[in-house]
């Protein structure tokens, strides 16, 4: 009697955490409670590229529209690179960055995954496609592509992405992501920002100061 | 139809002008009211302050008044909640059940048992509605704006039935007063400031009086206002529906 | 900040300044307004809250289950497991990988579970320094305060406060208050850090059994630009954050920041499913009390939280006593259903600092029936004794006079009485209703004393 209780002790001494909480879990002895079902007809818009761009210019986001990267490119260098250059004050020369081969010219390449992240540090503006977005609330599917860190230490996110490829809400994004394969990837819907001084917004809080979108035909 | 009047025990001591509009109202839609002389408390006060296991008394004296009559009517959504929510009985379990399903609150009675569809009431004053927590999100005597759902209001509905009435728009509609019970004065400086900050509400609209289904809040507010010897009254939904 | 005092006594402290209590609640009822405009836009909101909360609840049902799921599915991703059984047991595990690689400084994004374990004060001890990445925690952390609001960590700070505290410690210029300047000083500050600490520790917002990824929730980019770049990646998680299904997600995330600040989501919902290349990810379940918890009936889906804050806002007390009153580090109503599982006899007050309103209840994501728990955790701490002994004395007086009629006719009596013709025994500064408030005034007649006038009684 006595050895079994020293064994008793002994075990719940050398238990492990792990075996310890999913022990306690179990003396909880819950009664399973069923999955619901997927919520049913979730919002959908007549026109959700539309919506899209409403929602995202309300967060701060610059919603531009080009047939072709060729035309991103020519509005990037004729049009926006200026306005940001202006509006931030930025001094030449700037260092903008690039996942897509189409920018070649305008960015430097990003091909090697292996890329000290620190590198980017000084990276004024980033140029990357997204994969899909959401009208609902303007979110662009964003995976990792070569440096997980790129569209987050650049001071300026410009994002392509296809205009067929708006859903209308985020049942509609992970029922097209599946359960996927990409070790990382985020949703990003506008601008780093930060209300946490008395609720008054700012953008620019750790990440890009400004996001802007070209939605491609 | 025999109704029992339940008159929770603050009003009974404080505030019998609640208490006979009630009463009048009900007689005059032609209901056949009684008043259980044995009854005292509903047992809230002891329940909310964590004391519920000292409430069998107060739920015996309860159902022993009560039991037996087609519905039970009080003008207090509050109390009525905590009949509806908590009263047991281990002795009688059936009427103590029987009990919960026929306790109306004045409102709700009116609406959704009489369905009262008219009403010979007159009462040229403005007035702000105060939603009482346990009415409203209780017992939804009306919409919540908490919710995405349509709006309804069966005091508003009972109010609009009022000749030369005009409610106020306020800019909080459903926000606690602040009473809360032993609350009042457990936690005394934000009870007070709740209440301020309600009583202004009304005030800044243009209400001449407060009017609500519930009597404690009405009597924490009126605290307040005739602290600040305001203008403004207060008075119970029902002797506006019982005016003249 | 540690602090013997209770809710009551704090709050009233917070109310010696009704400027700055109104300035609070407007704030925060400015948050409540925008997720009310936001929810109510959307014809599924009602649909999906109940979906959110069974999804949550079957999650619970079969916790045991998911975790190991979890667990599994993290280790193939190469993620690496550890369980911590209490907040000891977490601290030392994050002190242990750190001091295993050498580092002694750390940057941190928001998680209210460090927070709860007291992870900073703890790595301080064992010098290791951390700093908060979240603006709004870098600036109660400078302040060396608790968050008192779980979305918005410094919601009691007002903007001239702040500019002194960077004004001391980041050198902006005295006087200096404009959130836009003290924003981008902070940009400034906290880039250099991103950029020089090799550890980087998050909190997980929902964790995915069917992938083993985790998604954090961020604003600011705070939690990407740390774990980014960082060699090792600490994400420490409560048990409850499990759900089921990679779809989940788009329940939840619809649901989160429409509750927490009325935005349709966050700038950054963050899916880490692999380290990166050379990078070391971990991963830390915390129990800490949630597995008993779980073993309460009437207070186990109190762990459904998704920790929105959507109830502080909302919450007509929090509003008008500061998150600081609570005490604890998850504050306002879902904190008061939390706390006392942690620690009955230090947070016995708490579930008594609500009106039991209900608005905290109606705003939940997940349906969490607050202020019900509220009312079933005073009775839990009454029956346990946790409560004030002269109180206790006092309610069994009144429950024996409202049990009997008699003495309920006769006490009625004296009280008004009492009231009419010596007001000054009851209207004086020991009665703490009469200090803001007058009393009724007594009626000639009770109810009961009019209608035996009417001669009615004996009808039924």
């Amino acid at each position: 009697m006595r050895s079994a209780l020293f064994l008793l002790f002994t075990f719940e001494l050398f238990m492990s955490s792990r075996d310890k909480i999913i022990q306690a879990i179990k003396a909880a002895a819950l009664e399973e409670v069923p999955l619901p079902a997927a919520v049913g007809n979730p919002i959908t818009y007549e026109d959700p590229v539309q919506k899209f761009s409403d929602v995202a210019k309300a967060v701060g986001t610059s919603v531009l529209e080009a047939e072709s990267h060729q035309a991103v490119k020519d509005h990037l260098m004729q049009t926006y690179i200026p306005e940001v250059q202006t509006r931030w004050g930025l001094e030449q020369p700037l260092r903008m960055v690039s996942t897509l081969p189409e920018m070649e010219g305008l960015a430097e390449q990003i091909t090697d995954v292996a890329l000290d992240p620190h590198s980017l540090e000084n990276v004024d503006m980033a140029i990357m496609s997204a994969q899909f977005g959401v009208a609902e609330n303007s979110a662009l599917w964003v995976p990792e592509t070569m440096i997980r860190v790129l569209p987050f230490i650049c001071q300026h996110l410009v994002l392509l992405v296809d205009s067929r490829q708006i859903l209308n809400n985020m049942h509609e994004a992970y029922e097209k992501m599946g359960l996927g394969d990409d070790s990382f990837g985020a949703f990003i819907a506008g601008p780093s920002k930060t209300a946490d001084i008395e609720q008054s917004l700012v953008l620019g809080a750790h990440g890009p100061r400004s996001l802007a979108i070209y939605l491609m035909a | 139809m025999e109704v029992a009047l339940f008159v929770p025990c603050y009003v009974d001591q404080f505030y019998p002008g609640a208490a006979r509009a009630t009463l009048e109202l009900l007689e005059k839609l032609g209901v056949k009211v009684s008043y259980p002389e044995g009854q005292t408390c509903c047992g809230q006060p002891m329940a909310n302050s964590g004391y519920e296991h000292l409430t069998g008394g107060c739920n015996e004296n309860f159902i022993k008044c009560f039991q037996g009559y087609d519905y039970i009517v009080s003008p207090s959504g509050s109390c009525v909640l905590h009949v509806k929510d908590h009263l047991h009985s281990d002795k009688a379990p059936e009427a103590s059940n029987e009990i919960r399903h026929r306790v109306f609150e004045l409102t709700e009675f009116l609406t959704d048992i009489l369905k009262v569809k008219q009403l010979d009431a007159r009462f040229p004053h403005r007035v702000g509605v105060h939603q009482s927590c346990h009415g409203q999100r209780g017992l939804m005597l009306s919409q919540m704006s908490e919710l995405t759902a349509s709006p309804f209001s069966k005091p508003g509905m009972l109010l609009n039935m009022v000749r030369d009435i005009e409610l106020v728009e306020l800019d909080r509609k459903d926000e606690c007063c602040g009473f809360g019970g032993t609350f009042c004065v457990a936690e005394e400086a934000v009870s007070v400031k709740m209440g301020k900050d309600r009583v202004a509400d009304h005030l800044r609209n243009g209400a001449e009086f407060i009017t609500g289904a519930d009597m404690s809040c009405l009597m924490h507010m009126e605290g307040i206002l005739r602290r600040n010897k305001s203008a403004t009254k207060v008075i119970h939904i029902a002797e506006i529906l019982n005016s003249k | 900040m540690h602090t013997d005092k209770k809710h009551a006594a704090l709050a009233d402290i917070f109310n010696k300044d009704e400027a700055r209590v109104n300035w609070h609640d407007q704030t925060l009822w400015f948050v409540r307004a925008k997720r009310d405009r936001l929810t109510h836009d959307l014809p599924e909101w009602e649909v999906l809250r109940d979906t959110a909360s069974q999804i949550k609840n079957h999650a619970l049902s079969r916790l045991q289950h998911y975790l190991q799921e979890f667990e599994e599915q993290a280790l193939a991703n190469g993620v690496q497991v550890h369980w911590a059984a209490d907040a000891e047991e977490h601290n030392r595990i994050v002190c242990e990988l750190l001091k295993k690689k050498g580092i002694d400084r750390m940057v941190k994004s928001k998680s209210m579970l460090t927070e709860e374990c007291h992870l900073n004060d703890y790595l301080a001890e064992n010098g290791i320094e951390v700093i908060d990445s979240d603006l709004g925690e870098r600036i109660v952390q400078l302040a060396k305060e608790m968050p008192s609001h779980i979305v918005l960590p410094c919601i009691h700070k007002k903007k001239e406060e702040i500019g002194d505290i960077f004004h001391e410690h980041l050198g902006t210029e005295a006087g200096v208050s404009d959130p836009q300047v003290l924003t981008e000083t902070a940009r400034q500050h906290l880039r250099d850090v991103f950029i020089t600490r090799r550890a980087a520790l998050t909190g997980v917002n929902f964790a995915v059994a069917e992938t083993g990824e985790m998604v954090v929730c961020t604003n600011e980019g705070n939690a990407d630009m740390g774990a980014h770049l960082a060699e090792i990646h600490i994400a420490s998680m409560g048990i409850e954050k499990l759900i089921p299904k990679r779809a989940h997600l788009g329940v939840f995330l619809r649901l989160l920041t429409r509750s927490a600040t009325g935005q349709p989501i966050t700038t950054y919902s963050s899916h880490f499913r692999r380290p990166r290349k050379g990078q070391e990810m971990h991963v830390i379940l915390v129990d800490n009390g949630r597995s008993r918890q779980l073993a309460r009936p009437d207070f186990k889906n109190s762990l459904k939280c998704i920790r929105c804050g959507a109830c502080m806002n909302t919450c007509p007390v929090y509003r008008r006593s500061g998150g600081h009153s609570y005490h604890h580090a998850i504050s306002g109503p879902i904190g008061s259903i939390l706390a006392p599982n942690l620690d009955m006899q230090k947070f016995a007050d708490l579930p008594f600092a609500s009106t039991l309103c209900g608005s905290c209840s109606n705003v939940c994501p997940v349906k969490i029936d607050i202020h019900n728990q509220l009312y079933k955790w005073r009775q839990e701490l009454v029956k346990a004794g946790y409560t004030d002994k002269k109180k206790t004395i006092a309610m069994k007086l009144m429950a024996s006079t409202l049990a009997s009629p008699s003495k309920f006719k006769f006490a009625g009596k004296m009280g008004r009485i009492t009231l009419k013709y010596a007001p000054f025994t009851v209207n004086n500064r020991f009665n703490p209703w009469y200090k803001g408030r007058e009393m009724p005034e007594p009626p000639k007649q009770s109810f009961r004393e009019w209608y035996k006038g009417r001669g009615d009684f004996g009808s039924s």
